[in-house]
């Protein structure tokens, strides 16, 4: 298939309202005194990680749009650009954004892509444009084939990817508590993505969605928040940087360093980049199974709690 | 959108969000007010880790804390914090306190800002845990 379709870059023209929502949630959070924190060096790293998201895709966008122009070339498939198709494309590419996110958390080498995103220990509307430089070259574009060797033009692959981004935007937000209780339950909402952002052990690897939060009751990856444990944002290890350039590599560079440590097989190194970030070949890390089963040893009650269903006090 | 009215706009942008930012007083640093508040924020850390010994600095920017796996320093992060394990850092003494550099790529230094007497102490505390270390 060779036809072009075109769809406007829904991110780009979305950046007035980011910046618009940014700062009524900053006005809101000094006059209402809750709903959150903003602290100005985190959140401008954020939006120049934002920025930074943007120039990247501009640099090295053409080489997952090439890929995915090969794939429609192979494939004898076209659905077309009927609303329908628009709406099934939209659905099916957010199950794809579950596993890629999934993936995101659990191989190391994704994960040094994303980690950035949850590098902050604040959850605001600049937390969500703290998006990553490296995409590229996790390589989780192959996720996307299918949907293209289904049919669904790659032009609208990305639309879709980008309404998708956009959604996400408006949840990563302490000032709204929660949604009616029919939206908590289908969609993914402020709570149930403060969740994934906490690094609480209750909280870790969990709610892996974007717009439906569905995939993850389905998947069986899904945590409410809970009333009396409010969630710690950041990451298990927190980051003392304000630099953009050391948030956007700093995890590549671990691996590298892990990489160079003497006496390694080539099976350890090969580890190092797909198991899950906290994994050591000398068993010395701190995964995120043993992370929740010191914290159930320390705290026997919580055992069988949502977040703790498969350990034993 | 064109780069011509994107690139602008997203500069106005940044520039708006940090002068609305400043204007509602976000750029504070913390400062740990007492050894119990440098507790709390190291449990936060590090949950499982009782600390035997806190040294908060005098201008409660800084602390070192010690725990059954060595000596820490937990240190203000705009208005969190973080901490580093001092087993490899490096001592720089400087003319406001000390400079430590560190392994970590996403954290090469910290500058500690200390009286000269504080100085004395934490570069002895810090120097006698290394050597410890290095003798276990």
């Amino acid at each position: 298939m060779t036809d072009m379709l075109i769809y406007p870059k829904v991110t780009d023209y979305a950046v007035p309202f980011f910046i618009l929502a940014i700062l009524i949630e900053i006005a809101w959070i000094t006059f209402k005194k809750r709903g959150g924190r903003y602290e100005t060096r985190d959140a401008m790293t954020s939006l120049f990680m934002g920025v930074g998201s943007v120039v990247s895709g501009i640099l090295l966008g053409f080489i997952a749009w090439n890929f995915f122009m090969f794939l429609w070339w192979l494939t004898p498939i076209n659905l077309g650009a009927s609303v329908l198709v628009v709406v099934v494309c939209f659905v099916l590419d957010d199950l794809r954004y579950y596993w890629v996110h999934r993936f995101g958390h659990r191989v190391r080498w994704v994960w040094a892509s994303h980690v950035n995103h949850h590098s902050s220990q604040h959850y605001n509307l600049t937390t969500a444009l703290r998006q990553t430089w490296t995409g590229t070259f996790t390589l989780m574009m192959v996720v996307r084939a299918p949907l293209i060797l289904l049919g669904f033009h790659p032009a609208m692959v990305l639309f879709v990817g980008g309404v998708n981004l956009i959604y996400q935007f408006w949840i990563h937000t302490e000032a709204i508590d929660k949604m009616p209780r029919w939206f908590e339950a289908v969609m993914n909402t402020p709570s149930h993505h403060r969740v994934h952002h906490g690094r609480n052990p209750r909280y870790l690897d969990a709610n892996y969605a974007g717009v439906f939060i569905i995939w993850d009751k389905m998947f069986g990856t899904f945590v409410p928040e809970v009333e009396d444990e409010k969630v710690d944002y950041g990451l298990i290890h927190n980051i003392g940087t304000f630099n953009p350039i050391r948030v956007a590599f700093h995890e590549w560079v671990a691996i590298w360093r892990d990489w160079r440590q003497p006496g390694l097989t080539w099976k350890d190194r090969w580890n190092y980049a797909v198991k899950p970030p906290g994994w050591r070949h000398d068993d010395k890390g701190g995964s995120t199974e043993l992370l929740k089963r010191r914290h159930v040893a320390r705290n026997p009650e919580v055992a069988g709690t949502p977040g703790f269903e498969d350990y034993k006090a | 959108m064109p780069l011509h009215i994107l690139a602008p706009m997203v500069v106005v942008g940044l520039l708006i969000a940090w002068g609305a930012m400043r204007w509602a007083g976000c750029s504070r640093d913390l400062q740990f007010t007492t050894v119990e508040d440098a507790r709390l924020h190291w449990l936060r850390h590090r949950p499982g880790a009782k600390p035997r010994d806190i040294i908060v600095a005098s201008d409660g920017r800084a602390a070192l804390v010690e725990v059954a796996s060595g000596l820490w320093l937990l240190r203000s992060f705009g208005i969190d914090s973080v901490i580093h394990h001092l087993g490899q850092a490096q001592l720089t003494p400087a003319n406001q306190g000390l400079t430590l550099g560190f392994p970590e790529y996403d954290d090469p230094k910290a500058k500690i800002t200390l009286t000269p007497e504080e100085r004395d102490i934490w570069r002895d505390r810090i120097t006698a845990h290394q050597q410890e270390s290095r003798n276990d």
